[in-house]
């Protein structure tokens, strides 16, 4: 056996310890997603102020991490601007509401528009020239670069102080979602929604050319997927995701502000999605119970909380880059090798 | 007017030189193993820190930028054998690891140190005239300071054994290795180098800027701009580029708006990353 | 099928093609050889999309296509493959497949062709496996099935042959001439004259840039030319 021969079966080797395989089955999905709905329903029926309140913060949480999986889970593209849009996507709906009297479901397709053009402007040359840690950089000024303007223009936006929210989503089909309950179910129901969205994605075409596109975007483009379209269209998608789950905090905290875009949160996503598992349907949101609701569960103060984050981040990247998601999916394939 | 350009100006490359130190540590950092470390902006807090403790406790400026410089050297090294030696194959898992870093150094500093701001009594104070202008003493010092660091660390890493591996390793990590020089002890140097600047400058920002855990993110973000400009991997480019942004954020800042200061840096950045992405220069590394 | 017309290419101040010009006809099996430096690595780019030529045109089934983007070439049915093992490490043999049939070539069969493909490079025992758990011989086949799933009508395959042991390139061999018997036309570049030789039916040849030959193996072999580019660049009769 020659020795490049040898050395690239080892590599090999080493490469599939190491990546997790994906998985385009529609099936598990499909039930997992059924099972989080049943989940997820039951505050509903057992009331609890501070679950219902403390539910419909993760579920929007949780979404945006789960449109950040999107683009850098599956298209492999290092975005850290996501809570920019999140922010762009309250700011959106609330001027909406406010200077054109829309209402709030009425604003919700044309923040998704608005922000869906913006993100594809920014998407397109910066996808186009550069990845990996030039995108990074390009996302993470862009953020910063929104914050700032939104925190500057006084007149359009409130400037630093942030702007209130008086208005709710009122009452849809004899059913309040302005009340905590409705929020609850308002918040659920997008989270709901962006999980689907994520399944469909995963197991269609459109989703293994992103697979495609992380692992390797020369061999995709040779075997004809137009690389950039593919990964704007990536980014886009979670950019919009994650506006609209910002117009739902918007009337969900009465109250938005320029903070909300800060470039922290947008790291703090990202070490959700890392700490969850990238790429996988599950593990933002196991990621998001994991970084929100763990020091929450275990109630440690704000520094103590966000420390043990950063250790877990760390000692996850060392020694568990799949994510959670990754390890209980090697522990059960390996029960089900055990088992033939 | 001609004054005021030149008062501009001269805070603007003293601010620029600020930031050329802090960028120093990045670019090198990123050219060898092509990791941008997040938690750069840490070792310049914790200068800052070590540096007003040291003064709090009675003793001079220069004993405590010394001891922040050497203390944020031998803190460069550590995180180097410990953490990023382990994620050298994959940037991906760098990048998280130094995300990570950050929270745990920024809690545990806020924890300790309490977050409330900590001023420092600078060595010297008042102004001083030259000639029409009428300079800030310790901003002056500050600029002769951090001028004279990174006109000394360019000529170490020009005349410098280990400055030339440096170079040689930041050109190609292979080809070094095959010309004898020691990769290990290189790699840790450059953490090593690139914290100890990171602490002078902290210390250099304490006799200037209120203390508090959270200080790093500003520079950091400074630092990530300029050694983008000025092309990863470049130490010319981030040099120029670092006095580059000083300029345009005081100009920006005195002519345009002062509460923009910071996003004037980030559409520099955006604009270079389109447009120039080997940097200022064409020197540094092109898509990663 | 392809025409080159006049290419011409130099990085800096070094003339790396000079004027290249060949036809390639449909159905052929050609090879592009070479000593090193010769310039082939830069040729096979140009014609995949991956450098545009700064002199020349190149015609594909009668278009030009000088400065197609690389997936834009795929499309239209010119497909390369990699020098070393390149698949998607991540994915399953069958959905490296699926990705290759994605961007298929207008007009080109479907249904049936991942089965013929498959069966044709004897890749169905690993359909399922993860696409890194493969041997190199087997990935190599593997990138080969790829670039075939997309409906390529012109195949370069750039250096496949390397690094296999003896049994693999006689494997590799003959999942190439079974190829062509498909109607595929493909230009094969590679170190290893014996296995190039043994396999194409026409071989051009590149020198410092320049076509020194095109004919026959047993002819361009044979040529002062070509012996003189190859000594102390290489070996004729082995590989």
């Amino acid at each position: 056996m020659t020795e490049e021969v040898a050395r690239s079966r080892t590599q090999a080797a080493h490469v599939s310890a190491q990546k997790l395989r994906v998985k385009t089955s529609i099936l598990p999905g499909v039930v997992g997603w059924l099972l989080l709905s049943l989940l997820l329903s039951v505050p509903i029926v057992y009331h609890s102020r501070y679950i219902v309140y403390l539910g419909t913060l993760l579920a929007l949480q949780a979404a945006v991490v789960v449109s950040l999986n999107i683009v850098m889970g599956f298209a492999g593209q290092f975005a850290l601007s996501q809570s920019a849009f999140f922010g762009f996507g309250a700011y959106a709906s609330a001027l909406l509401v406010r200077d054109l009297g829309l209402d709030f479901w009425a604003s919700l397709p044309l923040t998704a528009a608005m922000t869906a053009l913006l993100a594809a402007a920014v998407g397109y040359p910066a996808m186009r020239f550069t990845g990996g840690i030039h995108l990074a950089l390009i996302t993470f000024a862009f953020g910063e670069l929104l914050r700032l303007l939104t925190a500057n223009l006084h007149d359009f936006t409130g400037g630093p102080q942030g702007m209130q929210i008086a208005y709710t989503p009122g009452i849809v089909i004899g059913f309040d979602f302005g009340s905590a309950r409705g929020l609850y179910v308002l918040a659920c129901g997008f989270l709901l929604l962006c999980l689907l969205i994520s399944i469909v994605v995963r197991c269609s075409d459109f989703g293994r050319a992103l697979f495609a596109v992380r692992d390797d975007e020369t061999l995709a483009a040779s075997l004809g997927i137009d690389v950039t379209a593919h990964k704007v269209a990536a980014f886009t998608l979670a950019s919009t995701l994650a506006a609209l789950a910002g117009a739902i905090y918007g009337v969900f905290a009465s109250f938005i502000s320029p903070e909300m875009m800060s470039a922290s949160d947008s790291i703090a996503i990202v070490g959700m999605l890392i700490v969850g598992g990238p790429g996988t349907t599950a593990g933002p949101i196991l990621g998001t119970l994991i970084f929100v609701g763990l020091p929450e569960f275990l109630r440690v103060a704000k520094n103590y909380r966000l420390l043990l984050l950063g250790i877990i981040i760390v000692a996850m990247s060392l020694y568990s880059p799949k994510g959670v998601a990754g390890d209980i999916d090697r522990l059960v394939t390996g029960a089900r090798r055990r088992g033939d | 007017m001609l004054l005021d350009i030149l008062q501009t100006g001269l805070d603007g490359v003293m601010v620029g030189s600020l930031y050329a130190m802090v960028a120093l540590g990045i670019t090198l950092v990123f050219g060898l193993v092509g990791i941008l470390n997040f938690a750069h902006g840490q070792s310049v807090m914790l200068g800052a820190y070590v540096c007003f403790f040291v003064v709090s406790a009675g003793y001079s400026f220069w004993v405590g930028a010394i001891l922040a410089t050497l203390a944020m050297g031998v803190f460069g090294a550590l995180l180097e054998r410990a953490v990023f030696r382990r994620t050298l194959g994959d940037p991906f898992a760098g990048l998280a690891v130094s995300l990570g870093l950050i929270m745990i150094v920024e809690n545990v500093a806020a924890a300790g140190f309490t977050p409330d701001p900590r001023f420092m009594d600078p060595p010297v104070s008042g102004s001083f005239a030259l000639g029409p202008l009428v300079l800030s003493s310790q901003r002056s010092l500050v600029l002769v300071i951090s001028s004279a660091l990174v006109a000394g660390f360019w000529l170490f890493l020009q005349r410098a054994k280990l400055g030339k591996a440096i170079r040689a390793m930041s050109q190609s990590r292979r080809g070094a290795a095959l010309v004898g020089v020691r990769v290990d002890t290189v790699s840790r140097s450059i953490f090593a180098v690139g914290g100890a600047l990171a602490g002078a400058a902290g210390a250099l920002y304490a006799s200037l800027f209120a203390v508090t855990p959270f200080m790093g993110a500003t520079p950091l973000t400074k630092g990530f701009i300029i050694a983008a400009l000025g092309g990863l991997g470049s130490v010319p480019g981030a040099i120029a580029a670092g006095f580059l942004l000083g300029l345009a954020e005081s100009f920006g800042s005195r002519y345009l708006s002062a509460s923009f200061r910071d996003g004037y840096g980030f559409i520099i950045l955006i604009l270079a990353l389109l447009f120039l992405p080997t940097g200022l220069f064409g020197a540094g590394k092109e898509r990663v | 099928m392809l025409r080159l017309q006049g290419i011409s290419h130099h990085f800096g101040g070094l003339e790396v093609l000079r004027n290249i010009e060949f036809i390639v006809a449909e159905g052929e099996l050609l090879g592009l050889i070479g000593p090193n430096g010769a310039g082939k690595t830069t040729l096979f780019n140009v014609i995949t999309g991956f450098v545009h030529p700064q002199r020349g045109r190149i015609f594909f089934r009668d278009r030009d296509v000088t400065g197609y983007p690389t997936y834009r070439l795929a499309r239209l049915g010119l497909v390369r493959t990699f020098q070393g093992a390149r698949t998607f490490a991540n994915l399953s043999v069958e959905d490296c497949l699926r990705v290759a049939r994605y961007r298929r070539v207008a007009g080109s069969d479907r249904g049936g062709e991942l089965e013929k493909v498959v069966r044709l490079l004897d890749l169905d025992k690993f359909a399922t496996g993860q696409a890194s758990s493969l041997t190199a011989g087997l990935a190599r086949l593997l990138g080969i099935a790829m670039a075939l799933s997309t409906g390529a009508r012109l195949l370069l395959l750039d250096e496949p042959a390397a690094g296999l042991n003896a049994e693999e390139t006689e494997v590799l061999q003959m999942s190439i001439r079974r190829l062509q018997q498909t109607g595929v036309t493909i230009v094969v570049v590679d170190h290893n004259l014996h296995f190039l030789m043994n396999l194409v039916s026409r071989a051009i040849v590149l020198d410092a840039g320049r076509l020194i030959a095109d004919g026959p193996p047993a002819t361009v072999t044979a040529e002062p030319r070509v012996i003189e580019a190859y000594i102390g660049g290489g070996d004729l009769a082995g590989g």
